[in-house]
């Protein structure tokens, strides 16, 4: 087969993290500071540039890593792999006028985009809190415990034709 | 013949004289130890409760938090105090961890002259002073600053040095076991202050000329370096103040941490910018009952060009073309086929308040008045969204904005200045609860529309 990447896990964990930024905590000063949230898997050299290359240069506290931890196939959501379902698709016209892509109020092109049946897999990430007290990983928690409720659905794109993906 | 014995019970002058020689050793071979005195807690961030009290006193002995028993805000005497120190170095790896780089074996144990430490501190070092080391200054790090990084370290435990004690039984040395400093909470005073301190010339004088590289203390608090030369202008003012770099933006990995953060946002809203499914460029071919095309006709309404609305955005912004032409909702004169009376691409969050087709809208708190027939209004005043169609005879719902921004940001997060300026709100249900921050008189008194449910309309105290 020819080469083909999506980058498709590299979009969940990049939802993934995103559901952890723009947390903060409050100091006992009212100072309120947001949470740096990065990939937990990074190489030596990066966490060598990141620290500026001196073992001075002092870690972040608190911080939220997140990384993969499992990826296995999900039998239970197998289907057949030999289907193809087709959707029917009539885009607005667009134009270049004035050298920016401008859609219309009128019919352009009209596609059949066909798809096949997805590999289900089940994807297990984790993030890591760290915290330099007590309260402030209760503050933390208070924050991001809420969001599940009763669980967080994750996109990893917003196009119309692949809702599955 | 008295009895002969090294041991007395007050400390002698045997004591003394070995005590003044370990102190002479601790001169002579020892390496300057700079030390940030701990002298107690602050305010928590619950108030004055009877688990965080609010000390009237700076007291080392005070705890701030008496339930998790932590003092997580903790006040550094701004004076630094310069003492001599001795430890052994050793080589140190670094190790890999989901935070990044640490460093192995990082604790180091300092042994200090105790006769030497209480005279100039005042007081035995405690767990929670701060030591920098000036000789393992970096001046060569990757960072683009015209200082060395400084070396922190935080004392964790103190005790009697076992070789620290002499003949006569009496000890003459403290250890000190240290671990790096993290810029932390605990913190946050001494990573406050300003990192370039030999530049500061302390609080703004209007009488005074000021050179590039000056910091001073302005009105409101915040110390700002001079980028050109100035005399009789106060800070803040661009053109020739900038905030003055603390020690945090310095040595700790924060601002680069942030960015790395902030560029990962930006990854995330570009694949995703609202949730659910964009069908937006997609064509929605209105169809009469027959199933055939169905055309705008002449007498499908009797529309004078002055009785017509012009469009909005969604924020209400008149609308014009790029001719600068005015854009009317509904039909006009130029329509060939009707506005869509349905989306013709249904599935899950699709409906996003945007009619199909791109056709004009006008957006507000209300309808708007003589409408024709196919013209939409988005109702800004209903949450989600709603758009509504005018079907010659009244409003019909049309759909629900339910496309929500899905980064978790409120309106402080997003203000210029902030690592997210610029970016959407989250706007759901739970969002208007949680960024509310409006306060209301209501009988007089000042209320938070925001409480917390444990705290909302409690007794108050009878004075």
């Amino acid at each position: 087969m020819d080469f083909h990447y999506d980058g498709q896990i590299r979009r969940y964990v990049t939802q993934f993290m995103r559901v952890f930024i723009g947390f903060k905590y409050q100091a006992g000063d009212g100072d309120q500071r947001q949470i740096p949230v990065m990939y937990g898997d990074l190489t030596r050299q990066v966490a060598s540039i990141i620290k500026d290359n001196s073992e001075n240069k002092m870690p972040t506290v608190p911080r939220i890593a997140c990384y993969i931890t499992g990826l296995e196939m999900d039998t239970n959501r197998l289907s057949d792999p030999t289907f193809i379902s087709k959707i029917h698709i009539r885009e607005r016209r667009f134009t270049d006028a004035s050298g920016t892509r401008e859609y219309t109020g009128t019919q352009g092109g009209s596609y059949t985009v066909e798809r096949l049946m997805p590999t289900p897999f089940k994807l297990t990430m984790k993030a890591d809190l760290w915290t330099s007290n007590t309260d402030q990983k209760l503050q933390l928690l208070e924050q991001i415990l809420v969001l599940f409720n009763p669980s967080l659905e994750l996109q990893t794109t917003d196009n119309y034709v692949a809702p599955c993906i | 013949m008295p009895r002969l014995s090294l041991y007395r019970p007050e400390k002698g002058n045997d004591f003394r004289f070995i005590d003044r020689s370990a102190w002479e050793m601790f001169q002579v071979g020892g390496t300057d130890v700079l030390v940030h005195r701990y002298i107690g807690t602050g305010a928590a961030i619950q108030g004055d409760t009877p688990s965080t009290p609010n000390y009237t006193t700076d007291n080392v002995a005070n705890i701030q938090d008496l339930l998790f028993l932590e003092n997580r805000d903790r006040k550094y005497d701004p004076d630094v105090y310069v003492m001599r120190g001795v430890y052994n170095i050793s080589d140190i790896d670094f190790n890999l961890s989901q935070f990044g780089l640490f460093l192995q074996n990082d604790t180091i144990f300092i042994t200090f002259h105790i006769t030497d430490t209480v005279e100039k501190l005042g007081r035995k070092i405690i767990a929670g002073d701060v030591i920098e080391l000036p000789h393992l200054k970096d001046e060569y790090a990757l960072n683009d600053l015209t200082f060395a990084l400084k070396r922190f370290f935080v004392i964790e435990e103190v005790s009697r040095a076992a070789e620290g004690f002499s003949a006569t039984w009496y000890p003459h040395l403290y250890r000190a076991k240290c671990k790096p400093l993290v810029d932390s909470q605990e913190f946050k005073q001494i990573l406050d202050d300003i990192a370039d301190s030999d530049a500061y010339q302390g609080t703004y004088n209007a009488g005074i000329t000021y050179y590039p590289g000056d910091i001073v203390l302005a009105a409101n608090g915040k110390k700002y370096q001079v980028i050109q030369e100035v005399t009789g202008i106060a800070p803040p003012n661009n053109t020739y103040f900038a905030l003055a770099d603390t020690l945090r933006d310095v040595v700790s990995t924060y601002e680069k941490e942030m960015q790395i953060t902030a560029a990962v946002l930006d990854q995330a809203e570009a694949d995703v910018p609202r949730s659910g499914y964009d069908t937006s460029k997609y064509y929605t071919l209105q169809r009469a009952e027959d199933g055939t095309t169905e055309l705008a006709t002449v007498d499908a309404g009797s529309v004078t060009v002055d009785a017509q609305t012009q469009a909005t955005d969604e924020a209400g912004n008149l609308l014009y073309d790029t001719d600068g032409n005015a854009v009317y909702v509904g039909q006009t004169a130029s329509s060939v086929i009707l506005p869509a009376d349905g989306d013709g691409y249904e599935g899950y969050l699709t409906k996003d308040g945007v009619p199909p087709n791109g056709a004009p809208f006008t957006a507000g708190i209300s309808f708007p008045a003589n409408p024709v027939n196919g013209q939409f209004a988005l109702r800004t005043d209903y949450l989600p969204n709603r758009l509504f169609r005018f079907d010659g005879l009244r409003w019909r719902k049309f759909e629900d904005n339910v496309r929500m921004t899905m980064s978790n940001l409120g309106a402080s997060d997003v203000a210029a200045g902030e690592p997210f300026a610029g970016k959407d709100v989250r706007l759901t249900q739970k969002s208007t609860f949680i960024n509310n921050s409006t306060v209301s008189t209501i009988d007089g008194h000042t209320v938070k529309e925001k409480q917390s449910l444990s705290k909302a309309l409690r007794p108050e105290a009878d004075l």
